[in-house]
């Protein structure tokens, strides 16, 4: 195939590039200032030119783009996105439904959603595991400065411009309780999405009395969807990475074990935790992963059941991976051989204490999980049974 | 065995009376309560000493927990066997429970887990049952137009019974919107009740400062004002929402029946025949009806109603919600079928009103399973050996 592969500054692009060529097929990046917005004429007529002049057949992109799939529908070429962030609001634009279009989504939830209202398009993809990353790693041999017992790689989502903290003292009294209520429950319960249930219609009127955050006019996307997912969310992933890190920082302090939270707000203080600020993709987060005896993985409240970015980052690079219960995992590892997992703050602070002082265990399941992910999951096999799909669908 | 039986007309006392009879036992019976419900204490325990005195019983019963018969028993030496068949009791948390007399069985495990450390010699688990015996003879006549329904439910809609409506109003507003947001997440969540831990001491003591009325438990009581706010006041009001979108759904999208006391105004399209009588028309709509709809109340956290023995003992076909001890008790998706929100109770409706074939076979199975492992005969034979362990 000949690929227009929409370049914009998306995770895996080269593995991805590199994978594709591995499979025989040519890759032509396409970039464009437009790529983010939700209709250019501009992107469009360039995009379907780009299309002609190298005689593409199919387009790609991680995530999905209106434009993109605007101008493959016009061209009528085959679209193939492939969603590794949640939430996500170009999901539910109405170009979606394009038949050009194929959507692999992360988040098994999310798809299920999706193809129950009909889109036929849609399909769940777990995302790749990076081959080549453990190899790159032994070249660049040992950096101190990233030992660690316990890590975490993450937003606090505490910024000050947050949408919860922004929104919460413009609230009337009864709007106050119910987003502490929905928080708080949603807190009980993984795999649910209680939040969009409880966005109910009359709710999100009387929210957005009070703080403006409005549904997009040309995307079909539920009403309940940017309070649940960019506000209430992220506000509950926040306090449950917070309450996370603060156990483990309790629970190391007066002992030589070290506890990492690798984030971007620098003002993030933690007690007996060191804020070590941002930890780059490429550079430092693979070498954070395989440096540290525990990688936490606090999934983002908006993705329901998917397997985020993060846990199949930290098996390409032969990390032990301890996580919150994502139901998709258990679809394609095994808990207790591949990674391990807790559903409470008693269940957490158990296994850590049990991993730190169960070496070969610990060790032996990390290198399960990696071997299970690169050589089931790796960039080649999740690309080629994506083709595959769509070859079959086309 | 000679056993006296206090009765306050419980549906399970017939089927549980009958089974004794069948184990040789003579069973006399206490009626009191059924005649009147304004009995006072001292009156009551007056007509237990009164019987026990005129035919000494070699051990009293009854369904639920009476704290009066537990002392009664504990005076006189006997044991005390009740067998909890609903949820909250709010006796079960009575200085009384701690009795030595005691034999309590309780089919819920999360009650079970929270009473039994009160007195762990004398409380025991045990799931509720169902008599088959006369009820095979009822469907002989066949077909019985009247008791035919595509969906049909018996039981309460809670919206008499709600006993948290009158504090709603007097709330104030920030933990007002607090208890709304956490009951309509409890809603939508079957096997995991989180009301009581989303619940602080504070929150507690608010609701009580704003409402003089609620309740409050006795000064010996185990039961905590958090536990009696969550389980009996919330956990009905939330039952009584719940119904009532469970019947929303229902009757907007098939043909549904309803056999209840409740008021059903606010649904137009439920079809109410008002109460059903217990002994003859129940096992004839559970018999009959294409789907039988079990809503568990939500008092009930992780155990079987009897409902669910009710309907499977005439043959009916289950269409439950999930309770986390299904998965040991049946088999889930042979015995019956279960939801877990109301799109999949929705679309389970129509599956199995389109599917005659595999509802029958279901219905089938959970007979078999129901038949072997639970009939009455086989819970109160554990019951026994268990009460007399020691």
């Amino acid at each position: 195939m000949r690929i227009l592969f929409l370049d914009w500054g998306c995770f895996g692009k080269t593995q991805a590039k590199q994978a594709m060529e591995e499979m025989h097929h040519r890759v032509f990046f396409f970039a464009h200032k437009d790529y983010q917005e939700e209709r250019s004429e501009e992107f469009v007529s360039e995009a379907v030119s780009f299309i002609r002049d190298n005689r593409i057949d199919t387009c790609f992109s991680f995530n999905y783009y209106p434009v993109m799939s605007e101008a493959a529908h016009r061209a009528g070429v085959n679209y193939i996105s492939f969603l590794y962030d949640s939430p996500y609001v170009f999901i539910y634009d109405r170009n979606l439904s394009y038949e050009t279009n194929h959507v692999f989504i992360f988040d098994g939830g999310l798809a299920d959603e999706l193809i129950a209202a009909g889109h036929s398009n849609v399909h769940y993809m777990l995302l790749p595991a990076d081959e080549t990353r453990r190899g790159q790693l032994a070249k660049g041999g040992h950096d101190a400065r990233f030992d660690a017992d316990v890590s975490f790689v993450g937003a606090m989502y505490n910024e000050e411009h947050n949408f919860y903290d922004r929104m919460y003292p413009l609230l009337p009294e009864y709007l106050q309780g119910y987003v502490t209520g929905a928080i708080k429950a949603q807190g009980k319960v993984y795999g649910v999405s209680l939040l969009d249930k409880l966005m109910t219609d009359e709710i999100v009127a009387e929210l957005r009395k009070y703080f403006p955050v409005e549904a997009d006019e040309i995307t079909e996307e539920p009403n309940s969807y940017r309070f649940a997912n960019y506000v209430l969310a992220r506000k509950l992933t926040g306090q449950e990475r917070l309450l996370y890190m603060t156990l483990i920082g309790q629970y190391f302090k007066g002992t030589e074990r070290t506890a990492r939270l690798y984030t971007l707000n620098g003002n993030t203080r933690i007690e007996n935790v060191t804020n070590m600020g941002i930890a780059t993709y490429e550079e430092n987060m693979p070498k954070v992963f395989a440096q540290s005896k525990i990688n936490l993985n606090i999934t983002l409240r908006s993705i329901r059941t998917g397997v985020p970015l993060r846990c199949m980052d930290i098996f390409s690079c032969g990390g032990f991976l301890l996580t919150n219960y994502q139901a998709d995992l258990f679809a394609h590892f095994t808990p207790g051989e591949d990674f391990d997992y807790f559903t409470d703050e008693r269940e957490f602070m158990e296994k850590v204490e049990y991993y730190l002082t169960h070496e070969k265990e610990r060790m032996e399941i990390a290198e399960n999980g990696y071997r299970k992910a690169v050589t089931e999951y790796s960039y080649k096999k999740i690309f080629s049974i994506i083709f595959d799909t769509v070859e079959q669908l086309s | 065995m000679k056993v006296l039986f206090y009765r306050y007309n419980s549906i399970c006392e017939p089927d549980l009376i009958a089974t004794f009879k069948e184990f040789g036992f003579e069973v006399e019976e206490l009626t009191l309560e059924m005649e009147r419900k304004d009995v006072y204490p001292l009156e009551q325990v007056n007509a237990v000493k009164g019987k026990l005195d005129m035919h000494p019983a070699d051990f009293v019963f009854s369904v639920n927990f009476f704290p009066m018969l537990s002392e009664v028993c504990n005076i006189y030496h006997v044991r005390y066997i009740s067998w909890i068949v609903d949820a909250p009791v709010l006796e079960l948390y009575a200085s009384a429970i701690t009795n030595e007399w005691n034999r309590t069985f309780i089919f819920d495990r999360a009650l079970y887990e929270e009473i039994a450390p009160l007195n762990p010699e004398c409380v025991f688990y045990l799931p509720l049952g169902a008599r088959i015996q006369e009820k095979e003879q009822l469907f002989v006549s066949g077909a019985e137009r009247e008791y035919i329904h595509d969906i049909a439910f018996v039981g309460s809609l809670y919206s008499e019974k709600d006993p948290f409506l009158p504090a709603i109003g007097r709330i104030p507003e920030r933990l007002r919107g607090y208890l709304d947001g956490i009951m309509r997440a409890q809603q939508q969540v079957y096997g995991l009740y989180f009301i009581e831990d989303l619940l602080s001491d504070e929150d507690v003591e608010e609701v009580a400062a704003s409402w003089p009325d609620i309740c409050r438990p006795a000064e010996d009581s185990f039961l905590t004002m958090k536990r009696m706010l969550a389980q009996y006041y919330i956990g009905n009001h939330i039952t009584a929402l719940e119904r009532k979108e469970t019947f929303r759904v229902l009757s907007e999208h098939f043909s549904a029946d309803i056999y209840t006391g409740s008021d059903t105004g606010a649904l137009p399209r439920l079809k109410n025949h008002g109460r059903a009588k217990t002994l003859t028309q129940m096992p004839r709509i559970f018999h009959h009806s294409k789907i039988n709809i079990n809503t568990t109340s939500k008092g009930i956290r992780t155990g079987l109603p009897l409902r669910i023995f009710d309907i499977l003992s005439c043959g009916g076909f289950v269409l439950s919600n999930y309770q986390p001890e299904l998965d040991g008790l049946f088999a889930i998706g042979e015995d019956m079928a279960v939801y877990t929100s109301m799109e999949e109770l929705q679309a389970k409706a129509e599956y199995y009103l389109s599917h005659e074939k595999e509802r029958a076979e279901m219905a089938a199975c959970g007979y078999a399973a129901l038949k072997k492992n639970y009939t009455y005969e086989i819970q109160m034979g554990k019951m026994m050996l268990a009460a007399y362990e020691h």
